[in-house]
């Protein structure tokens, strides 16, 4: 594959990077993402926006939007609230539609995700001209903090029914067997034990290619928790090509968690459905 | 045809095959060997995917990074930035008195003060 590589990021290139943050009371958390944010963007000098899709929290997360849109300008920081929790899913393809970048980059406003490796997928991106770069949990000197040895072993054991399921079952029969992120001349072993691409399945910190995230949005049935593994799913597919960036993921310090119940059994319920509708 | 489907099919023909084999039905007097080794066939498989995944949970929780640095970096620059906003808090504060009326203006910065 001829990769077209650009020895230096283009500052200057008509790449815009449009950041989308969904939010359902992050209150305390979204002033400190997006101080985070245009801190990064303005030393790597890229050309950005920031989409704020808030799902009226009942904490006022959009006034404090409101009021970071004061301090940084309507063109940094847009507000594309909707009147009630719809949903994860839902939020980011209504942010998308409004964005005006060509790279679209996910990321969660808990501060689990850091601005800081926003830089690398860009680089990583570029470096590879990949359709979409997925930050991952589980290789290099990607990780965790504040987990512990249950939710690592519960995670790990996850991951790796994840992985069969994904891999084995739902590609076991699509020949020609999709062909497996860029890895020149790594063999069909090499791929299943190193996982390109596949490393992070239910991560949701990516960064994609507006038209790529467009096509498989479309494609994409699932709701909620499955969705971010949907969409690698697709997007193997489909053919197109993943960059991985290890990063490091800190759980949450300010407010709760949405996603409660059994984890375990959202997941079975997700895998099941992309079983039967795949 | 959905995956699953496709699954159904493909398990209950291996399933077909294996029972071909080894109960011989038939009746093609298959050599013994070939029974033999094919009766157990199915639980061997299933041993070895445990053990390969057994084997390959146990060595992702044991290199788990813990990712300690993170956690004291980001706890830092949330200090670094809360001071920052307020300081442009402030300023916005003192430049939107022209614009508006005190009282929105004070509501406004108390709120952000009291997130703080
Ligand atoms: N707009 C919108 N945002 C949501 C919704 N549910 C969750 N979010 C946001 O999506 C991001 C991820 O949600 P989290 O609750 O952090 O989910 P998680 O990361 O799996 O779980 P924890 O980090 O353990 O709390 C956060 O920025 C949430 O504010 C929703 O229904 N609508
Ligand atoms: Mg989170």
């Amino acid at each position: 594959m001829a990769s077209r590589k650009t020895s230096r990021p283009n500052r200057d290139s008509g790449d815009k990077y449009s950041v989308l943050l969904p939010t359902y009371n992050e209150r305390e958390n979204l002033p400190l993402i997006v101080w985070l944010l245009v801190k990064y963007f303005g030393e790597s000098g890229f050309n950005y926006e920031i989409i704020v899709i808030d799902d009226g929290s009942p904490d006022g997360t959009l006034e404090v939007a409101e009021q970071l849109q004061k301090v940084y300008g309507e063109d940094k920081i847009l507000l594309r609230p909707r009147a009630k929790k719809l949903g994860l899913g839902t939020a980011y393809i209504h942010g998308m539609k409004h964005a005006s970048g060509n790279f679209i980059i996910i990321m969660d406003a808990d501060l689990s995700h850091h601005p800081k490796f926003i830089p690398e997928f860009i680089q990583k991106q570029k470096e590879g001209d990949y359709d979409l770069v997925s930050g991952t949990r589980y290789r290099g000197n990607g990780g965790v903090y504040g987990w512990d040895l249950r939710r690592k072993l519960i995670r790990s054991l996850l991951a790796e029914v994840l992985y069969f399921f994904i891999f084995f079952l739902l590609f076991f029969f699509s020949p020609p067997l999709p062909p497996l992120v860029h890895s020149r001349g790594a063999n069909f072993l090499a791929q299943v034990l190193l996982r390109p691409g596949a490393s992070d399945l239910t991560g949701s910190f990516r960064l994609y290619k507006k038209k790529v995230l467009e096509s498989l949005v479309e494609q994409c049935v699932s709701k909620g928790y499955v969705f971010q593994m949907e969409m690698i799913v697709r997007a193997r597919q489909l053919n197109y090509t993943i960059g991985e960036v290890p990063i490091s993921f800190v759980d949450r310090v300010y407010g709760e968690s949405k996603l409660g119940g059994n984890e375990i059994v959202s997941y079975a319920k997700g895998l099941l459905m992309l079983f039967a509708t795949t | 045809m959905t995956k699953l489907l496709q699954w159904l099919f493909g398990v209950s023909l291996l399933g077909a095959l294996w029972a071909l084999v080894t109960f011989d039905l038939l009746d093609l007097s298959l050599p013994q060997t070939y029974r033999e080794v094919a009766w157990p066939m199915p639980f061997y498989l299933l041993i070895s995917f445990g053990c390969y995944s057994l084997a390959t949970v146990g060595y992702r929780v044991a290199t788990f990074n813990d990712c300690e640095e993170a956690a004291k970096e980001l706890q830092e620059q949330i200090k670094e930035a809360k001071e920052d906003l307020r300081r442009k808090d402030t300023a916005e504060f003192s430049s939107c008195a022209g614009r508006r009326s005190l009282v929105e203006c004070s509501a406004t910065f108390e709120e952000i003060c009291s997130l703080f």
